[in-house]
């Protein structure tokens, strides 16, 4: 599929889209927080992947390299002045999946909110860092590539991150009890 | 030694360095508490893997289209920029003296040549990068090239010709359509110098409406091959002819400029000059007829000309059909609250179905199964039996 998208065709290439939107508009969204932007953000990763399909080794895996774009884009569009000026969405459109994982059972409709509204307080950058690591299981040299950061900073920002995600979510975590039977910090 | 928590987030991910790794390790092992600050912080991975993101219904039904619609735009807007260079030679070399002559009070007549014939350069590269991956920056120097082909030719052939505008007229009643609902919008945020132009053509088309031409979009393949969409702009008054015949040669260079300039922001610089704006709202206003482009900056007027261009056209091969199909999507998204809108959904579903059977593509399949689930799903759908008509035929999914 992708040789023949980079021969030229389109319905290959509109196939490859198909394959991956869901995962690439993930990755954007959950470091850009609206849908709008994660759209824009989507289409130019494509886009972009395309243009540089040329360029693409076939015997590497297409999804990580399209997310690692859409990350990039992601954080280049916080960045951006523009973006500066327009507010986050007062909805989260992040919702626990049912049966997903090991914890959905656990993962109650309102620690799935305490964890979206913590992942906004994140910056874009240490949630491209998290997203990267977490969803796309980058190594910390593919995602210093990715976002043109050093792995000392992938290391920090990830670390930061997960630290206030857990902070938030000390409720729900089982460590939370037992600190609270008695071990203290 | 202190609990190494800011480390143990890459040892969790096995990232600490060598020479970090056995102190923590062994640390880890003797220290309950930072036993546990692992073990919750693989829990908010695991919890955070376990929060779906949700895009608006249907979003991804539409969305691989799309790209794939943005996609075909480079390769093709250069040949699309040969053209409005040889519409805008015209202009200049025809329009303005005749408008200066004319003085204010009269409008152009009908004769008035406002078309061209390909320049043969422009044609012949049009062809060249169709079936290539071709990079942004090829088109752009075809562009280049074309454009002052184009430009010499038209200096030759600046005659009229009904048939061949009113042709125009139906593409570009397609090529506004489209770029008014595709207009790319991340480029704006990307490249800045990119982003001035595509806001500014953005603004004109909210201000002009249709009573413009653009060139930027191209044309569906097959629909555009027998006659390649030049659109000239209607014949302006005096005053607004003049302020027109100004704009297009600078303007087709600006292009050029741009696409060099700004590769990967191929959305903002692609339309940036290709556009002869300008019509001034003072224009004499007339039903439409053949061999004349859009004679009214009237809303309605334009969206009943598009329209009744839309239902003129007759595919005879797939590419036609999608682009009639893109059309009357593109239709229905513009006048969505309008009395016509549910019936360019309908027309799109079922040029959406000719495409099909005229060309057997997957993708247009998948699109027009797509296009009619929506149809049917939606609350308000009065015209459901003939959605499900249009379907007949096709494969059971």
């Amino acid at each position: 599929m992708l040789a023949r998208a980079r021969a030229g065709d389109l319905l290959a290439f509109e196939e490859i889209v198909k394959r991956y939107q869901r995962r690439v508009y993930g990755t954007a969204f959950r470091i850009v927080r609206r849908h709008d932007v994660a759209d824009d953000v989507v289409q130019e990763a494509f886009l972009r992947a395309h243009q540089a399909l040329g360029r693409f080794d076939l015997a590497r895996p297409f999804g990580p390299w399209i997310c690692r774009i859409a990350a990039n884009l992601s954080v280049n569009h916080v960045r951006s002045p523009l973006s500066r000026e327009e507010a986050l969405p007062e909805t989260h459109a992040e919702t626990p999946v049912p049966g997903g994982s090991p914890l959905a059972g656990v993962l109650d409709i309102e620690a799935g909110e305490e964890l979206a509204r913590a992942m906004e307080s994140l910056s874009a950058e240490q949630r491209a860092v998290f997203v990267l690591r977490v969803f796309e299981e980058l190594s910390y040299k593919e995602i210093a590539q990715s976002l043109e950061i050093s792995v000392g900073t992938v290391m920090s920002r990830l670390s930061r991150a997960r630290e206030r995600l857990r902070a938030a979510l000390v409720p729900y975590l089982g460590a939370a009890a037992r600190r609270a039977e008695g071990a203290g910090r | 030694m202190s609990h190494p928590r800011e480390r143990l987030s890459a040892f969790l991910d096995g990232e600490l360095p060598v020479s970090e790794l056995s102190e923590v390790e062994s640390h880890v092992r003797a220290c309950p508490e930072c036993a546990r600050e692992i073990e919750d912080l693989s829990a908010v991975d695991t919890m955070a893997r376990g929060l779906a993101v949700e895009a608006p219904a249907g979003y991804f039904d539409t969305l691989p289209a799309r790209v794939r619609a943005r996609v075909r735009r480079p390769r093709r807007w250069g040949p699309m920029a040969a053209w409005a260079a040889a519409a805008a030679a015209v202009l200049v070399v025809v329009v303005t003296p005749l408008t200066l002559d004319r003085a204010a009070s009269t409008p152009p007549a009908r004769s008035l040549p406002v078309q061209a014939e390909p320049a043969p350069v422009a044609k012949s590269q049009a062809d060249a990068p169709a079936s290539t991956m071709a990079p942004v920056a090829a088109p752009a120097a075809n562009a280049a090239a074309g454009a002052s082909a184009a430009r010499r030719q038209a200096d030759e052939q600046a005659q009229g010709g009904e048939e061949q505008a009113r042709a125009k007229q139906e593409v570009s009643s397609r090529l506004v359509a489209r770029d008014r609902v595709e207009a790319p919008k991340l480029a704006k945020k990307e490249a800045p110098a990119a982003s001035e132009a595509d806001r500014g053509r953005r603004d004109t088309a909210d201000t002009l409406a249709f009573g413009e031409s653009t060139t930027a979009t191209p044309a569906p393949p097959a629909a555009a091959a027998p006659a390649a969409p030049a659109f000239a702009p209607p014949p302006p008054t005096a005053g607004a002819g003049t302020a027109t015949a100004a704009v297009p040669s600078p303007s087709a260079d600006k292009v050029v400029t741009g696409a060099a300039a700004e590769p990967d922001a191929e959305g903002g610089a692609r339309p940036a000059g290709t556009r002869t704006a300008g019509l001034a709202g003072s224009r004499e206003r007339k039903p439409p007829t053949p061999g004349r482009a859009y004679a009214t900056t009237d809303p309605a007027r334009l969206a009943d000309e598009r329209y009744q261009s839309l239902l003129d056209q007759r595919p005879a091969t797939a590419a036609d059909a999608r682009a009639l199909r893109d059309g009357w999507e593109a239709f229905a998204r513009d006048q969505a609250s309008g009395p016509r809108a549910d019936e360019a959904r309908v027309r799109a579903v079922e040029a959406g179905a000719t495409a099909w059977r005229l060309g057997g593509d997957a993708a247009d399949l998948a699109r027009v199964r797509a296009a009619a689930r929506t149809y049917l799903a939606a609350e308000s759908a009065p015209q459901r039996e003939r959605v499900r008509a249009a379907l007949e035929g096709l494969p059971p999914e």
